[in-house]
């Protein structure tokens, strides 16, 4: 790009600066100001142990512990709690033990999570 | 990385004969004992219940769910 000094006749000439807009290579990174990544099955793999609160697809909600995952995001999960947004109301069915819960259906996880709150989460 | 990956699948090892309840899409329960399945979640149960809401219909003998309908699979040793 040609920098112009604009025509010297009154108007509304913008005069550029004087120094050449010559196209220079962008900042290069420095090796060692590399980028820490947190893939998402990482961040999965830190909620072993503790509670998560997944959310599908549907209007359904589970809490439980995460004991394991697999590739497809199956879960086991233990002690789990399960939430229905029905169109009356919320309904919770708790159930003890473990479950395999099925990957297909997973739209979110949350780790550490407890749920939808009673009053409905609207902010 | 496989101990990861072994986690459903002990799982599936662990339950065969157990009483468990079985959640579809569609929001129906079956209980009953889990006699196989498989990686797809197919499953076979005996002495199976449906629940919808309450209780609609009793099955005795096998009754055969497909994999894809599975929302999930949970053992009801406790209860």
């Amino acid at each position: 790009m040609a920098t112009s000094q604009g025509p010297t006749s009154t108007g509304d000439s913008i005069s550029l600066s004087t120094t050449p807009a010559t196209v220079s290579a962008p900042p290069t990174v420095t090796p060692s100001a590399t980028v820490v990544q947190l893939l998402p099955l990482e961040l999965v793999d830190k909620c072993i142990g503790s509670r998560i609160h997944v959310i599908m697809k549907s209007d359904k909600e589970i809490v439980g512990t995460l004991l394991g995952f697999d590739d497809y995001v199956n879960m086991v999960l233990e002690d789990v709690t399960e939430f229905e947004t029905l169109p009356d109301g919320g309904s919770r069915i708790t159930k003890l033990d473990q479950i395999l819960l099925n990957g297909n259906h997973v739209a979110m996880l949350v780790p550490g999570g407890e749920g939808p709150s009673t009053t409905g989460g609207a902010v | 990385m496989t101990t990861r990956k072994q986690t459903p699948s002990d799982f599936l090892k662990q339950i065969i004969g157990r009483p468990v309840v079985v959640k579809l899409n569609s929001g129906i329960d079956y209980r009953g004992v889990l006699a196989c399945l498989d990686g797809y979640m197919n499953i076979a149960l005996e002495q199976t219940e449906e629940y919808n809401g309450g209780q609609l219909k009793n099955k005795y003998g096998d009754a055969f769910i497909r994999g894809n309908n599975v929302l999930y699979i949970s053992t009801q040793r406790k209860r």
